[in-house]
């Protein structure tokens, strides 16, 4: 192979690589939005207690509501009772939180967004620690980072496979 | 760059696992929701046989009124939440198919840089 055909294969694995990682980037975001409330919703003693608690009512409801009900009344009216009941049970217990937490993870976000910015124009390096002081403060005080972090840890997702940061192709 | 090249191969590996298994998940809450739903769809706007007796069951309990408010919000709810797990398996081929795509892209790449070292 050539020296210039070389290089062509080169710079086209280059741009292959930025293109799966920005790929990956999107992909990781996309699933990680599907598993944030999800997950919330799901992993909470409150909302396990209050499903069962309302899978129960939903079976005494749905017995209750076949005794009326002359054709298949087990097998409509008592899954659909108890679906409905541990879904309100479901989301009673946890869907305040959820929405609690959604908000601290914005907020989160925006500082983040902040201090980079601030990071960026800090001329020296006692301006940078300085910051950064001030930003770990604030995130400690709400205890927003901590959050952020426990709760992606737990979803499993945005975990890197110790790939190295997406760079453009080198010229 | 065979290392880094090896590196995105083996991660975009872990997306697609992770990708397929959460296809399998979206896949059954799908069943779930579209099985309730055209329970609730049936009793509400088509009610003939089996629905027609329930929905004159609920009807009895809770009053035609509410009935009807209840079935239709039941019915648009587990419709539209159908909707979004197509949407999201949609998104979830779409994307298991990129990354495919761009293994094997890679891995093309790669063969043609280590067939020449040869």
């Amino acid at each position: 192979m050539m020296p210039n055909e070389k290089r062509q294969l080169e710079t086209k694995i280059r741009e292959e690589l930025v293109r799966a990682r920005a790929l990956r980037g999107e992909t990781t975001k996309f699933l990680e939005s599907l598993h944030r409330i999800a997950n919330i919703l799901y992993s909470s003693p409150v909302a396990v207690v209050g499903s069962i608690i309302g899978g129960a009512l939903g079976i005494l409801f749905g017995f209750w509501l076949s005794a009326t009900v002359s054709i298949f009344p087990l097998l409509v009216a008592v899954p659909c009772a108890t679906i409905i009941f541990a879904g309100f049970g479901l989301l009673v217990g946890k869907g305040p939180q959820a929405i609690r937490l959604e908000m601290r993870i914005q907020e989160a976000k925006k500082l983040q967004e902040f201090l980079d910015v601030e990071l960026r124009k800090a001329k020296s390096e006692k301006d940078q620690k300085r910051i950064e002081a001030i930003g770990s403060e604030k995130a400690k005080n709400i205890e927003l980072l901590g959050l952020l972090h426990s709760q992606k840890a737990r979803s499993g997702v945005g975990k890197t496979t110790g790939a190295k940061k997406i760079e453009g192709p080198k010229t | 760059m065979h290392e880094e090249v090896f590196e995105e191969l083996s991660a975009l590996e872990v997306i697609e696992q992770r990708l397929r298994s959460e296809l399998g998940k979206q896949y059954v809450f799908f069943l779930f929701a579209s099985v309730f739903g055209v329970f609730a769809v049936f009793t509400w706007l088509m009610p003939v046989g089996g629905f027609l007796v329930l929905k004159v069951a609920i009807e009895d309990q809770i009053g035609s009124h509410w009935s009807v408010l209840l079935l239709g919000l039941l019915s648009i709810s587990s419709i539209a939440y159908s909707a979004t797990k197509i949407y999201n398996m949609f998104r979830i081929i779409t994307m298991r198919g990129q990354c495919s795509s761009s293994r094997t892209m890679l891995s093309e790449l790669l063969r043609g840089v280590d067939y020449d070292a040869e």
